[in-house]
């Protein structure tokens, strides 16, 4: 047996273990591309790739930005920038029906400016949003429903560690990769927020409104967003103009960011420490799936499988728009059953050189394949944004709050149509800007 | 038994340590680059450096990772298996994560030892780096470690933490 069968069994080989033994996901694909990569060439040549790729991967320039964005979003998180957030865009949303919930969304959003990470905005949202909600007697499905998918913006709007991923792996710009996302970013929580306003529309007594702030109420609750705008300025900036590599954004973002927790006195020791301890933890588990992903990559590469399969694709008397469908399809039922990184990562090397070759811009596919894959972290029945919010309100149970997370994904799915409907506006226009 | 897991518990507390000082090394490194640019005094080898403290930073925090069971694991069919399947499968499992990663850290070691043999340098610096390479061996042979320990820890003293 030879050729780019060896491939499709490799796949079907990584499956079962992912999902029959309870091996991590990154040491399954690196476990399973090691052993195939040695069946199609030799115990030497995988001897010899397992050394020096794991080297070039865990020394790869490109890779150190991951640590770098993780760390500013822990300062961030550890600092308690979450009840500032929350506070102030609750003076500006708070008084309309459901406008809890939207605060939320938006505070969520901003979080997310400055974390890349959707677990982290979880836990930390969690924390001010769902106890502010049930104190004006919100329904828990509107409650923990608008923190999960709120949450999943984490992942979405920049540094998003997903577009960084993509981005390394694809060998795409992460400057032209962030740029892109601002428009979809934008469209998509404006949907999620104006879900909000459906469910209350449908369900009056779900999302009683608060309190009207005066303006000057408004603008003295500013300051907390300034940090969080003034961090993510600098990251923009720097990447739109080149000078700086994305690691060296995001290492002065992170040093600029432990500044302003020093002197506004927000981080202290103990938080100090543990925001380290938790970038290490979640930079390696990150950094192992893209190992993972790259040994698994060499093995189907060799099994020249992503190439048969995008020549055959090629043949298919099917529009290009239905296939890319049947590609998304198969990231939503992926996102559903396994962890989206994981699943992004894993399907990469087979899907993009099908898309690529399709003719699919490589960032707008990018901007398009996030949102598939920020949906998949409220998706039943292992949507982590869901998880993490039934642990941290544990008088909510997890079905309410995926229930809550369903009435969020046509937001997603309608994202996904814009994108669809005019890929130069919704992406292409700002990321041509970038250099 | 006893003693292998207070050996792994330092030696991963050690690499920690060793860890968090390399990510903010890493941090004020390539800050200090974008300042230095800015003066017109870049540092040329800061692209290296930072490299090598990234594989460091990462390769440190695996056993401290595999220690928590921080990996992303597939659990959807997994969690439905009787417990005592459930353990065979993990016990099946660390034996597997053992050997694979003593397999890694051999091969790193053994291209560790060949670019130390040939003197090898890095491009701009010049400098030799196979400490770094000899260094991410070590934690990859601290997880296979960590793993080892989990599965004699299932074999012997099942239900322990």
């Amino acid at each position: 047996m030879q050729g780019p069968i060896v491939g499709v069994y490799g796949i079907v080989v990584m499956f079962a273990v992912l999902f029959l033994f309870r091996i991590p996901a990154g040491f399954t694909m690196a476990i399973v591309g090691f052993l195939g990569f040695m069946y199609v060439t030799s115990w030497q040549a995988a001897l010899g790739m397992i050394g020096t790729d794991m080297w070039n991967i865990f020394s790869n320039y490109g890779l150190t930005v991951i640590p770098m964005f993780i760390l500013v979003g822990e300062f961030v998180h550890y600092a308690g920038y979450n009840d500032g957030l929350y506070f102030a865009t609750y003076k500006w949303f708070g008084h309309y029906k459901g406008g809890l919930a939207i605060t939320t969304i938006m505070a969520c959003a901003a979080f997310s400016a400055i974390s890349g990470s959707n677990t982290a905005t979880a836990a930390t949202m969690s924390q001010v949003a769902i106890p502010a909600m049930r104190k004006y007697g919100y329904h828990p499905m509107l409650n923990a429903g608008s923190v999960a998918a709120g949450a999943t913006l984490g992942v979405l709007i920049p540094p998003s560690i997903v577009l960084v991923v993509y981005g390394l792996y694809t060998g795409q710009s992460i400057g032209k990769l962030f740029f892109g996302n601002v428009i979809p970013s934008a469209i998509l929580t404006i949907l999620i927020a104006a879900t909000v306003g459906y469910i209350c529309w449908r369900h009056p007594d779900w999302g009683p409104a608060g309190d009207k702030s005066t303006w000057r109420e408004r603008f003295k609750a500013l300051p907390d967003i300034i940090d969080i705008l003034i961090l993510f300025a600098i990251i923009m900036y720097a990447l739109f103009t080149g000078v700086v590599t994305a690691t060296e954004a995001a290492a002065a973002s992170c040093a600029l960011g432990l500044i302003i927790c020093l002197v506004r006195r927000k981080l202290t020791w103990k938080h100090f420490i543990l925001s380290i301890l938790d970038t290490l933890r979640i930079s390696c588990l990150v950094f192992m799936i893209v190992a993972g992903a790259v040994i698994f990559g060499r093995f189907l590469t060799v099994t020249r499988l992503p190439f048969e399969a995008a020549d055959w694709i090629s043949t298919l008397a099917l529009p290009n728009w239905i296939l890319l469908w049947v590609v998304l399809f198969c990231y939503i039922i992926g996102g559903c059953v396994m962890d989206a990184l994981a699943f992004l990562l894993v399907s990469l090397p087979i899907f993009y050189p099908i898309v690529t070759h399709m003719g699919y811009d490589p960032i707008w596919f990018g901007q398009v394949i996030t949102i598939v894959t920020t949906m998949g972290s409220i998706m039943p029945p292992i949507g982590i944004c869901c998880y993490v919010v039934a642990g941290m309100a544990k008088d909510i149970p997890l079905a309410t709050v995926f229930r809550g997370g369903l009435y969020y994904i046509p937001s997603y799915i309608l994202s996904i149509i814009c994108l669809m409907l005019s890929p130069y506006w919704t992406v292409l226009c700002l990321s041509n800007l970038v250099r | 038994m006893k003693f292998l897991v207070t050996l792994t518990n330092v030696l991963n507390k050690i690499l920690m340590i060793a860890g968090g000082i390399a990510v903010l090394a890493l941090m004020t490194l390539a800050t200090g680059n974008v300042v230095l640019r800015i003066f017109h005094f870049p540092f040329r080898g800061a692209y290296e450096i930072v490299s090598f403290l990234g594989a460091i930073v990462i390769a440190f925090a695996l056993g401290y990772t595999q220690r928590r069971k921080d990996h992303i694991i597939v659990e959807i069919l997994a969690e439905r298996y009787p417990k005592k399947l459930q353990r065979v499968v993990d016990t099946l499992a660390y034996l597997v994560i053992t050997i694979f990663f003593a397999v890694v850290s051999w091969q790193i070691f053994v291209w560790a030892m060949k670019i130390y043999v040939s003197h090898e340098v890095s491009e701009t610096l010049k400098v030799m780096y196979h400490p770094f390479v000899f260094a991410v061996a070590l934690a990859f042979a601290i997880i296979s470690l960590t793993a080892l320990v989990d599965f004699l820890k299932n074999i012997f003293a099942p239900g322990e933490e």
